[in-house]
């Protein structure tokens, strides 16, 4: 029996961490559903694993998904999932935790869970097996798999964690039953306890949530890291035998956005911005880089220009990765003239790609998402950028937005054609080739965003607009377009908005053979199809329809500290065309600082 | 510039790393020692270290070859010492010595390397005597064309310098192979046994035998073998 790269299924690699037996009291199976390459590029399992461990009631150990024929071998000779550092059975583990990162991951749980021997539904599950456990940023809507969990956590994970296993080790000491652990539990700020509900439906919508146990608080609140100077990071990151997506030291500046993009879910959930300092920053990355032996350090935000203390940080790593032969990876940069000087420095005569996110085609569907770029920026930027020497770019957008209609399609392909004529009459149409990839994605409304109450295009609808731009980029040299499959997207919008109707529809499709969903080679559409429409799930269904702006939410039980109010006004803005300024400008009341002090309100007054 | 070679082995689970995951491995325990290591020079400046012979995924090694430039000199043992504190278990160089830095890399001297592997045989199974298999006029195995990606057949009888076939005390069989491995001409040895358990009807599969190399080899023109960390 063989299988491909079986070094992501040893463990063992330079910088994990081992403890004894009896010298801890909660094992925590720390699980990633998808791969080991895709999984060990996550900074927050870092995060977590390193606050985790230094604790000394807990051992935090990971598990990754395994690849499909690792899996029928691991059946074939009847190994259980086992966890990396000690190769214990996830079954044994106390508490079995998943993130939730992407949608398209859950069937993998599924799997996991099967290689496991744990049974599926927190029902099924015994006093003997572990309490199963999910976090991560689709724990704001965790309704779609809330029969799977015991508790949910949501929000920032490094108090929370530490303190929730701290207590349910507690419990388990007292020999208290794992209903009433949850009953302890779910005090914390942040913890969800799904079987505490049940929600309630009429005519096939969500109509309420009823609350099971009296205590089970009305509504969870997300829980906060208020400074991220005072938190632990990493200083000795793993090292992946095997090659990862992502290998490289990380850096987090900055955790949140103040830009108010209306579409995007993580602009919203981890408001408010919280900076680490540039020293602590610079200190970790270094630190980062010795203990790997790293050769690339990557500063990770949602916005890395938007960073106070972008230039004393830049200036003093520059410096440093110079010297040690270190590149730097900048994402989500936005170019101003600074950031021309760096990406020049840093990439010295080997220009890598230059990315815009105009995300839509016009300045009126721009201003409808609140997606604060022109088309002056981008030119002016393209400008510059042939200027120095980069020779290709490329452009993310999306469809299917609020509003859209083909006018603000065919502006996609006139932003196209406007960059390659810049670039061309500035090598007088002669030299050298420019490239412009021009990539659609197909919106899908998320939870917790003023959009989260829009309907979603259609496939068929998808497939036109994908058609019409497809005729008009054609037709331009140079310009290459790239779009994604439509029933993905419908299904990432049934699972992001859904409510616990789906938790049968997920379990089906993985009982006919899904998973590994985001990979292309391995999604069985079919397998999809069947369990939505075994359970009546169609385009007429709420999650792919739209939702009254008047009624109760599913995933309402989850408060994520941007107030209901605010993201219903932005909602409305929006259809009205109206931009709301970044919050750096003036704050915008969205709440958020009813609960924690927002620091960037108003600065740049 | 100064080079130093080492001699490392590869024993258990860490046999399942991939030769380009071990260069990468390799290359940061040299940043994470902060040995000041050589650069070549260029547009992607690159590490100035070799792994000799590359190994089959899932093999293991007794004795394998590493070299590495470094700007200034070293104590061997100090290097060696620097370089073992990054590696993970399974995995560390045993010798250290500076040699004389030429042009070339130490892959360019080998001729030959000499392979165990043990595999399971029924207890009243006969045991295959190599004899008849290396009579043969041709010895064939199957491999892959790397452009077509199609099975062929390769004649590989020259490239098989010695092959024993023993039983252990355990019970278990076992193989003893001088196989070629130049930079140009080399036979793998998982492939030989394939075709030897063909050849003699043994019902193994190859990826279930623990292969084990135990030394490379440099030829001396009188065609005797020398391991390779005579030759520098």
């Amino acid at each position: 029996m063989t299988v491909e790269k079986p070094a992501s299924y040893i463990g063992g690699e330079p910088n994990i961490i081992l403890k004894e037996d009896g010298t801890f009291d909660v094992r925590f199976a720390m699980c990633f559903p998808d791969t080991y390459e895709i999984g060990m590029s996550w900074n927050g399992l870092s995060i977590l694993y390193n606050i985790l461990n230094k604790t000394d009631h807990c051992y935090m150990e990971r598990v990754f998904a395994p690849k499909p024929d690792m899996q029928s071998a691991m059946k074939k000779c009847g190994l259980s999932l086992y966890t990396l550092e000690t190769k214990t059975p996830v079954r044994d583990a106390d508490i079995v935790g998943f993130t939730l990162q992407y949608e398209m991951s859950y069937t993998n749980i599924l799997s996991m869970m099967d290689l496991a021997g744990i049974p599926f539904r927190s029902s099924d599950r015994s006093e003997d097996d572990p309490l199963v456990v999910a976090g991560g940023p689709c724990a704001f809507n965790a309704e779609p798999l809330a029969d799977f969990f015991d508790a949910v956590l949501v929000g920032d994970g490094e108090d929370l964690l530490p303190e929730f296993c701290r207590i349910y080790a507690e419990c388990r000491k007292a020999g208290i039953s794992k209903r009433d652990s949850l009953l302890k539990l779910q005090k914390l700020q942040g913890v969800y306890v799904p079987s505490f509900y049940e929600p309630v439906y009429e005519n096939g919508l969500f109509v309420r949530m009823d609350k099971l146990e009296q205590s089970a608080p009305d509504r969870v609140l997300r829980a906060f890291v208020n400074d991220l100077d005072k938190i632990d990071y990493p200083e000795c990151p793993i090292n992946p035998l095997t090659e990862a997506v992502q290998e490289r030291a990380v850096c987090e500046l900055f955790r949140g956005c103040t830009r108010g993009c209306r579409f995007c879910q993580a602009g919203m959930i981890y408001r408010p911005v919280r900076e680490r300092s540039w020293k602590k920053n610079y200190q970790y990355g270094v630190k980062q880089l010795e203990n790997s032996g790293y050769s690339e350090i990557s500063l990770l935000s949602l916005s890395t220009s938007d960073y106070t203390q972008f230039e004393p940080l830049m200036l003093d790593l520059i410096d440093y990765c110079k010297a040690g032969k270190v590149s730097i990876s900048l994402p989500s940069l936005r170019l101003d003239n600074f950031s021309f000087r760096i990406l020049d420095e840093i990439q010295g005569l080997r220009k890598t790609g230059l990315t815009f996110a105009p995300e839509a085609g016009t300045q009126r569907l721009r201003d409808v998402i609140n997606k604060n770029i022109t088309e002056a920026d981008i030119l002016g930027a393209i400008d510059k950028a042939t200027d120095l020497g980069w020779s290709s770019v490329k452009l993310y957008f999306m469809i299917g937005l609020p509003s859209e209609t083909d006018e603000d399609l065919e502006g996609i392909a006139d932003i196209a054609q406007k960059i390659m004529d810049l670039a061309r009459s500035k090598n007088n149409g002669m030299r050298g080739r420019f490239n412009v990839s021009v990539s659609v994605a197909n919106f899908v409304p998320k939870p917790f965003t003023p959009f989260q109450w829009v309907a979603q295009d259609t496939p068929v609808e998808f497939a036109r607009k994908h058609d019409l731009l497809m005729a008009r980029i054609r037709k331009i040299k140079g310009v290459t377009l790239h779009s994604h499959e439509s029933f993905v997207s419908t299904l990432e919008a049934v699972l992001a908005r859904g409510g616990r109707e789906l938790s049968q529809v997920i379990e089906r499709a993985w009982e006919l053979g899904a998973a590994f969903d985001s990979w292309t080679e391995h999604f069985k559409e079919d397998a999809w199809r069947t369990a939505l429409s075994e359970n009546g799930i169609d385009g007429s269904h709420y999650t792919l329809k739209g939702l009254p702006t008047d009624a109760p939410l599913p995933w309402g039980i989850i408060d994520c500290g941007v107030s209901d109010r605010f993201l219903l006004d932005e909602y409305r803005k929006a259809l009205s065309e109206e931009t709301t300024p970044d919050c750096r400008h003036a704050c915008n009341g969205c709440g958020i600082n009813k609960y924690t002090e927002c620091r960037c309100g108003g600065i740049l007054k | 510039m100064n080079r130093y070679v080492l001699r490392f082995y590869k024993k258990g689970n860490i046999r399942f790393l991939s030769h380009l995951d071990l260069v990468r491995l390799f290359k940061r325990a040299v940043r994470k020692g902060r040995i000041d290591v050589g650069f070549s020079n260029g547009y992607n400046p690159h590490e100035l270290v070799n792994i000799v012979q590359p190994l089959s995924l899932g093999y293991e090694t007794d004795c394998d070859y590493f070299e590495i430039d470094t700007m200034s000199e070293h104590d061997p043992a100090e290097l060696m010492e620097a370089l073992n504190e990054a590696l993970p278990e399974g995995l560390g160089f045993f010798d250290c010595r500076q040699a004389e830095r030429t042009p070339e890399y130490l892959s360019n001297k080998t001729a030959y390397a000499l392979y165990e592997a043990v595999f399971g045989l029924k207890s009243d199974a006969e045991m295959p005597c190599a004899d008849a298999f290396l009579a043969q006029d041709i010895i064939t195995i199957t491999k892959k064309d790397k452009k077509t990606k199609n099975d062929v057949e390769k004649d590989v009888k020259s490239f098989i310098k010695e092959l024993v076939i023993f039983r252990n005390p355990d019970g278990t069989a076992a193989a003893r192979m001088m196989l070629r491995c130049a930079s140009n001409e080399t036979l793998n040895p998982g492939k030989l046994l394939q075709s030897l358990f063909k050849f003699y009807n043994i019902d193994t599969d190859v990826a279930e035998c623990r292969i084990t190399r135990k030394d490379i080899y440099a030829e001396r023109p009188d065609g005797e073998l020398v391991p390779l960390f005579r030759t520098y």
